[in-house]
């Protein structure tokens, strides 16, 4: 429990070394291994990445408790997008199959003599299904609804027509993300207190280490998104709206 | 849902996160800390299973108001004097601090041991009502089919998640099949 906040002159080495599980996140803004000792201001300014969105989503992540709100909501929408877009290939490409591969280990481990491992596996792959569909929901409409509201607001000026699917606006596309958070902590909780022998306890283990990352991760991409996305988009909606109106 | 499972709501900021270094620092409890102040707040309390709700007395009305009666027994009201509420535990803050941290220490003991111990077997009506959900049957079905008010159905799909500790359709489905309640071809 630490309140102790990341700050641009820190040593991004040292901010790893806090957490290790903010490796991930570092990765999705292209830096990766080799870093030295550059402060976070030094990497973010040599590699021209937006420093002080860069710093927020360290400290979200670290501290669940901690959501600026209103500085988030000064981020550019490309630029919000365009990490959103980063975590769901790091889940498509990566977490889901590594859970997947983890959870057909482990109904291996059993030898087909454990019958309770096969209804948790399926679990895994409806919410596998579910969660990549959502993805490509929001990649296919979400996402560039939201670019082409950014776009008009940036345009206004010269007159810009709104972009179609104007009428519900982004609030339409608000879903199911509280649902998958459920499935990922019953999918944990049956591994625990309800499968039968014989499995390999080590990759039990494993596997719920991953979907704990993975809902940690999933939760934390969800918030940026409702909170800071939607709201985001939603006021440029209403400044267009007014606009329009005038 | 994940991690601690006790949790603070208060609009008083100062109060709430106190309370929350004093569990920590003293009882070695990590607790969350929601702010009444928060539209999110409610919304994830209703996603949250907290075996004790910490609430201040500004909060208590409204939480009162959002919170599943079977869950009531859970809160705890800390503030000056006494809450109305008769299933709401009291937590006086207008004490000497030893007196205070007694009556905490009195509260936890007493309360976790009490929450950890509930029974978690179900009754053979929740059995009904578990096979039912898992061959993927709505509760109006289910209501029609046991002959009791879609209400009543409810508070036992209710009940069966709370002892269970699985919130989902999917998982309750995989929970009966795993227990031999169900099988790929239907109830047994």
């Amino acid at each position: 429990m630490s309140y102790k906040r990341f700050t641009l002159r820190m040593k991004l080495s040292d901010i790893l070394h806090t957490n290790y599980f903010l490796l991930p996140i570092v990765h999705r803004f292209d830096i990766r291994y080799g870093i030295g000792d550059l402060s976070v201001a030094e990497i973010c300014r040599e590699r021209s990445i937006d420093q002080d969105f860069f710093i927020e989503i360290l400290n979200i992540y670290h501290d669940e408790h901690y959501f600026p709100e209103a500085e988030l909501l000064k981020a550019d929408v490309r630029l919000i997008v365009g990490y959103l877009r980063k975590t769901h290939a790091y889940y498509v490409d990566y977490l889901l199959p590594s859970i997947d591969s983890l959870i057909h280990a482990l109904v291996e481990s059993g030898h087909a003599h454990n019958s309770t491992l096969g209804p948790v596996a399926s679990l895994f792959d409806e919410f596998s299904r579910e969660f990549r569909k959502h993805i490509d929901g929001e990649e296919q409409q979400v996402f560039p609804y939201a670019l082409s509201v950014a776009d008009a607001y940036r345009g206004q000026a010269d007159g810009t027509r709104p972009p179609t699917g104007w009428d519900g606006g982004i609030r339409c596309f608000e879903d199911e993300h509280l649902l998958m958070d459920e499935k990922l902590f019953d999918l944990k909780n049956l591994l625990i207190k309800y499968i039968g022998e014989p499995f390999d306890v080590h990759v039990c283990n494993s596997i719920i280490f991953e979907v704990d990352r993975l809902e940690r991760d999933a939760r934390d991409h969800a918030r940026i998104e409702d909170r800071i996305l939607f709201t985001a988009v939603e006021q440029m909606e209403k400044a267009l709206r007014g606009a329009a109106r005038a | 849902m994940n991690g601690p499972r006790v949790a603070i709501v208060a609009a008083d900021m100062l109060a709430g996160l106190g309370l929350r270094t004093l569990l920590f620092e003293l009882f070695g409890l990590a607790a969350s800390f929601f702010s009444a102040g928060s539209g999110d707040t409610w919304r994830e309390l209703a996603a949250s299973d907290h075996l004790l709700l910490f609430c201040d007395s500004a909060t208590l009305p409204e939480l009162l108001r959002r919170c599943a009666e079977s869950r009531r027994k859970r809160i705890v009201a800390f503030g000056h004097g006494e809450p109305s509420d008769d299933d709401v535990v009291s937590l006086r803050t207008d004490v000497p601090p030893e007196t205070l941290l007694e009556a905490l220490d009195h509260l936890l003991s007493a309360r976790l041991q009490e929450t950890l111990d509930e029974p978690a077997a179900l009754t053979p009506r929740e059995i009904d009502v578990l096979k039912l959900l898992a061959t993927g049957r709505i509760i109006k079905e289910i209501a029609d089919l046991l002959h009791i008010s879609a209400h009543t159905a409810i508070s036992h799909r209710k009940n069966i998640s709370e002892k269970l500790g699985i919130k989902t359709v999917s998982g309750l489905t995989v929970y009966a099949t795993i227990h031999g309640y169900v099988s790929s071809e239907g109830i047994l």
